[in-house]
């Protein structure tokens, strides 16, 4: 296992219980989906993953190797996040939202040739080096966000619904970004509302309940399970007859 | 005697001054680093009266405390007015410290630096110790008060203030006043203590003082700080030599409790029964410590020998911390019969009489139910026309950054529909929500509500027209209890002046408190909350977090109410328990509700009328089986490439 | 006399924008009012009257430079000891800015306590000196002051700029959660900016040294720091320059006027505090504030 979590408890505040017993893996080189509605916990456990929120109890481990729930130390470990609404620096420029992204580096080279790796992936962003990230374009913010993410070289890129307020073209090249990454070598966890493109890349995923995980199977196989359907699967029943169609043609 | 007299008279003293200062930063949370200032007015006013114009004395203090006040409203209204953090109203406060010091230092009337001396000595132990005794009443009656817990509700969360209908502006000016108006009387009462006074006096050392009072003591308490100030005035007379170092104790000891123990003595309790022990601790500690010196010379002197006298020393601070620990909780058993005995007497009056005591709970409901059905006869004659638009949105339009949210929106909502609107995150249903109840200026485009164009009202008036939300993220009055989330949304009923209110007036705040309590336990019956009454508002499960939040919105009488996600984070349970509370006060009360949520079988099961969002657009309207029907709807949920397979 | 007025205001003010740049740097990021701040200007004006009369004859650029690192280094430790626990908590505002009234009651009354209220002069490294030009006759030590401020202002615009930590504490002051996500160890970012902070602190506590003396309340000056940061707009680092020095020229200004007979010099204080007021209700977030909402 690259990453492994096992029985993760986190608590907002006194009485909310976020996450409960929350326990998987993800295998390098694979592409794991978490998907789950609005207040399921999947941004809780996101922040988690990278050491913002504290557990209460349960271990993250890199390779075997516990994590300390430190940011710092989980982005030296080699995990890197694309939160949620991307989170960039606006009053920034381009280059210098991806230079943050490399902050832990000290070879120098090295990170040039992630920045090559970056503008091949998205052209677009050296078109943009030296102009204000909030002038961005929402697409192109989402790709500097991944960008930055990348930068840091990680073993484990999170992404945190990639595809929010992206129109569907959007969307679509953002999934194919991503399945370029995944390609490439980096291992890829991602959580996602738009449950369907997420299945459709996943060699696996994992369905997470008010806190919990309740499903996990091969990506496809979870397109096809009637609870996943009727709950994440869109628009309820008439979905699920155009699913039955969707897979005839896949 | 004369000694311990004068001590008490400190202590009385700056205890109304740190009551002042409780009352403000403890509750609303904003910081004052100017009450000396207020002290200097109240002080230089009550005494450039008695002294040049011969008024009586407490005609001289009512003047000082009112010109306190009145001054506090100037520094107080361009301040809060803006809106903004609580950094420049500290600064402000900050600048009108030393504003007012150089005022004073150049004025003729007040003889500058040199000061007033010979001022009457009229303060004495028996009318400050009256005064502070009077000053601790009515505060803890204004906080029991529909006035007190708006301010308490700022000070806990802003902008879910504003939206239960709470203006910021007015009732932070309303807690700036009192506070200034208690350090007013505490200036007047200093001047005619000390018989002279400088502008050197109301130092920044003055404010340490306070502050230092109303952070050990604990915000959110009213006893609290005033015993912490008067240990703060005792223990450094059982310390003398030590002086200079009294300051420097002040400030280290802010920032260990506000760092390590920031509920300070009490937490957000008074002094009571509980807490005693505590404090005898606290004595007792104190007393020791200061015993050390003199027992450690007492033994050397007799006997000579270091070690023995350290050990002595030593033991002396042990046992009388113990005996004073013992005492305490001795005292504190001891006070239980009689508290109980209190207790039960207080009941029986309530019931008997006025009453403000635990109400019986059954009674109450079916009384509040009487009036409920009164006025759904009153309400159900204005329905009667179904099918006018209750709210009608046009064009509505918001950019953030270059971002649009909101993209020429326009729908009709009719009079008691219940309207979905769902749409994939960050296609800009919460802005809708946030524009219609004013959280952000529009754009561009109107909002009309029951004919009125409501687009430029402020938050407070959308909510007094009649429109009540609840939020994606979850903004209860956390500290405050389930109960009192409720009643602080019922501040427009509260019926008596404030006057009354300050006073507990028999014939009028009783009544109107307990039809208050009896409502508001009305309101958490219908979401099934009853039983959490007492509880705080923070220590619920999620799920009931959502249920209050709703009760707490029906509190404000709505005709139209905004529900955010409601049922985000609920198990299947929860949420279909959640759609049939929804569907009983959509019936009962007669609202129009729009629903924002993701959960389909909750949208499905309760919406007649479904509209879909996609990028702040309107991309479909319909009935369910429409929307799912609908293939703009589909490739917004599905993304264009599972769309095109589908197709 | 009008120039004259101007230059001495231009002086003034450089020194109020340093401070007001160390005490917007920490506001930015940390979004709370560190009242210490003007105890640790004292502490190093302290620090070079230390090391350049009492014990020892250091030269002032030296005493200077050190009181700069001693300054940094106290305002470090302050940070470590009074906020660091609130910040990972991440505690209200308000509780950051009690805790920093109580250092800065701490630290005032220790040096009451122990230096005592004496006042003390810096040597007169060259205030007596002064330049003729024409009619104007202007200090050195207003000319220095002005020189060496905008000198170390420009050095940390490039340090801000240029250096990657100087990114991470622009990026801080939009989003601090998010730093810490790319790996940045906010407790060193953090360590970082209340050192150059102090050291800003500590270069204009010499300063005033040697302009007025160096007694336990100067620090009291800083209030006028926190006006012109406020004036300029909170939180940000033009905006502190900017207010700085409108606020030491306009002071500079009245302090020549009068009305009728009294001049209006005494009323100095009164005047800033009536600016802030006026300028809160006209033009809330100051020249170049921005104007922060409350997320829902």
């Amino acid at each position: 296992m690259l990453l492994s979590v096992e029985g993760l408890n986190v608590f907002y505040g006194e009485a909310i219980h976020a996450l409960r017993d929350v326990s998987f893996g993800v295998e390098e080189g694979e592409i794991v989906s978490i998907i789950g509605a609005n207040g399921a916990g999947k941004s809780t456990l996101m922040w988690t993953l990278v050491g913002l929120l504290k557990p209460k109890s349960g271990r993250i481990l890199m390779r075997g190797k516990p994590i300390r729930p430190i940011p710092h130390l989980s982005v030296a470990a080699g995990i890197a996040l694309v939160p949620e609404r991307r989170r960039l620096f606006p009053h920034l420029t381009v280059r210098e939202n991806l230079i943050l992204g490399a902050y832990l580096r000290k070879d120098r080279k090295g990170v040039e040739e992630d920045a090559e790796l970056v503008y091949r992936l998205f052209p677009i962003l050296k078109e943009r080096l030296s102009q204000y990230a909030g002038t961005l374009s929402g697409g192109q913010q989402q790709m500097l966000a991944i960008g930055r993410a990348l930068m840091s070289r990680p073993k484990v890129l999170l992404l945190d619904e990639p595809s929010l307020g992206l129109a569907p073209v959007l969307v679509d090249q953002v999934f194919k970004a991503i399945q370029d990454i995944a390609s490439s070598g980096t291992t890829i966890l991602l959580v996602e509302q738009n449950a369907l493109e997420a299945l459709q890349i996943a060699h696996r995923a994992y369905v997470l309940e008010v806190g919990r995980i309740v499903l996990e199977g091969k990506g496809k196989e979870l397109l096809d399970n009637p609870i996943v359907r009727a709950a994440y699967l869109g628009v309820a029943q008439h979905t699920e007859i155009l699913l039955e169609r969707t897979d005839n043609k896949v | 005697m004369a000694y311990l007299e004068a001590i008490l008279i400190n202590v009385a003293i700056y205890a109304i001054a740190t009551l002042g200062l409780a009352i403000f930063t403890g509750y609303t949370g904003l910081f004052s680093l100017g009450h000396a200032a207020f002290m200097a007015v109240g002080a230089y006013t009550a005494s450039i009266l008695t002294y040049f114009y011969k008024v009586p004395f407490f005609l001289a203090l009512l003047l000082g405390v009112i010109l306190s006040v009145l001054v506090s409203f100037v520094i107080g209204y361009p301040t809060l007015r803006a809106r903004l953090r609580s950094d420049y109203f500290a600064i402000a406060t900050l600048g009108f410290g030393e504003a007012v010091k150089v005022i004073l230092e150049n004025f003729d009337l007040t003889q500058g630096a040199r000061g007033l001396p010979g001022i009457q000595k009229v303060s004495t132990l028996g009318n400050t110790f009256l005064l502070l005794v009077l000053a601790v009443i009515l505060c803890r009656n204004f906080l029991r008060t529909t006035y007190g817990r708006k301010i308490i509700a700022i000070g806990q969360d802003p902008v879910a203030a504003e939206m239960i209908g709470i203006p910021l502006l007015q009732n932070q000016l309303l807690s700036l006043g009192i506070s200034a108006g208690l350090a007013g009387l505490a200036g007047g009462l200093l001047a005619h203590y000390t018989t002279f006074i400088q502008p050197s006096i109301f130092s920044m050392d003055l404010s340490s003082l306070i502050t230092a009072g109303v952070v050990c003591g604990g915000m959110g308490s009213l006893t609290g700080p005033i015993t912490a100030v008067a240990l703060f005035v005792i223990i450094p007379e059982l310390f003398r030599g030590f002086a200079l170092w009294r300051l420097v104790f002040y400030g280290m000891l802010l920032v260990i409790i506000i760092n390590w123990r920031p509920k300070g003595l009490f937490g957000y309790e008074e002094l009571n029964r509980k807490n005693l022990p505590k404090l005898f601790s606290i004595l007792g500690i104190t007393l020791g410590l200061s015993l050390f010196m003199p027992t450690y010379r007492w033994v050397i002197e007799s006997r000579g020998y270091e070690i023995f006298a350290l050990f002595v020393a030593g033991m002396t601070v042990g046992i009388v911390t113990v005996v004073f620990g013992f005492l305490g909780k001795g005292l504190s058993l001891a006070l239980s019969p009689v508290a109980e005995r209190y207790h039960s007497f207080r009941g029986r009056f309530s019931k008997g009489l006025t009453g403000f005591g635990k109400v019986d709970a059954d009674a109450s409901f079916s009384r509040a139910l009487r009036l409920e059905s009164e006025g759904n006869d009153t309400l159900s004659r204005t329905h009667v026309n179904d099918q006018a638009p209750i709210l009608e949105v046009k064009e509505l339009r918001k950019n953030f950054g270059g971002v649009v949210a909101v993209d020429g929106l326009s729908f009709q909502l009719r009079e008691g529909e219940l309207l979905g609107l769902i749409g994939p995150n960050g296609s800009g249903k919460t802005t809708v929500f946030n524009l219609i109840s004013s959280v952000y200026p529009v754009d561009g485009g109107t909002i009309l509500f029951r004919g009125n164009d409501i687009t430029e009202w402020g938050p407070t008036e959308v909510v007094e027209a009649g429109v009540a939300r609840t939020f994606q993220n979850i903004r209860l009055f956390g500290s405050m209890t389930v109960l009192e989330n409720v009643q602080a949304a019922l501040h427009r009923e509260g019926t008596y002046s404030l006057l009354e209110g300050f006073l507990r007036w028999p014939n009028s705040v009783p009544k109107v408190e307990r039809r208050l309590r009896d409502e508001s336990l009305y309101l958490l019956s219908i979401v099934g909350l009853e039983k959490e009454a007492d509880r705080r508002a923070s220590t619920l499960p999620y799920g009931l977090q959502r249920k209050l939040e709703i009760a707490r919105a029906l509190a404000l009488r709505p005709r139209l109410l905004l529900l955010d996600e409601p049922a985000a984070g609920m198990n299947p349970r929860e949420a279909t328990e959640l759609v049939e509370l929804i569907q009983k006060i959509h019936r009962d009360k007669h609202l129009s509700i729009i629903l924002i949520e993701h959960h389909m079988d909750v949208v499905m099961s309760l919406c007649r009328r479904i509209l879909v969002l996609n990028f702040g657009r309107l991309i479909a309207e319909g009935t369910p089986e429409q929307i799912q029907k609908d293939p703009l709807v589909l490739q917004a949920y599905l993304g264009e490439k599972a769309y095109a397979i589908v197709r | 006399m009008f120039i004259q007025t101007i230059i001495t205001g231009l002086s003034i003010g450089s020194v109020y924008a340093l401070m007001a740049v160390g005490y917007s740097l920490v506001f930015s990021v940390l979004n709370f009012s560190n009242f210490a701040h003007g105890a640790i200007i004292t502490l190093g004006a302290y620090i070079a009257w230390a090391l350049m009369v009492h014990y020892l004859q250091v030269p002032f650029l030296l005493a200077l430079l050190l009181s700069m690192g001693g300054a940094g280094a106290l305002a470090f430790l302050n940070e470590r000891i009074a906020y660091s626990t609130l910040r990972r908590r991440r505690a209200p505002s308000l509780y950051l800015m009690i805790s920093a009234m109580g250092v800065a009651i701490s630290l005032q009354n220790i040096l009451y306590a122990t230096i005592g209220a004496k006042l003390y002069a810096l040597p007169p490294v060259f205030a007596m000196d002064v330049v003729h030009m024409g009619e104007l006759t202007i200090s050195k030590m207003d000319i220095f002051a002005f020189v060496f401020s905008a000198f170390t202002i420009a050095i940390l615009h490039l340090i801000l700029v240029r250096t990657k930590v100087g990114v991470a504490i622009r990026a801080a002051a939009h989003d601090m959660e998010m730093v810490s996500v790319l790996g940045v160890n906010l407790d060193v970012l953090v360590g970082v900016l209340f050192f150059i902070a102090g050291s800003l602190g500590g270069m204009a506590g010499v300063f005033m040294g040697v302009k007025y003396m160096v007694y336990p309340s100067m620090g009291w000056i800083t209030n006028k720091a926190y006006i012109g940061a406020v004036i300029g707009g909170l939180g940000s680092l033009p905006g502190a320059i900017v207010g700085g020095l409108l606020l030491g020229l306009l002071e500079a200004l009245v302090s020549v006027s009068s009305i009728g007979d009294t001049s209006l010099s005494t009323y100095r204080d009164v005047f800033s505090f009536g600016i802030l007021v006026i300028l809160l209700i006209f033009k809330p977030t100051g020249f170049f504030g921005r104007h922060v909402e409350d997320k829902l």
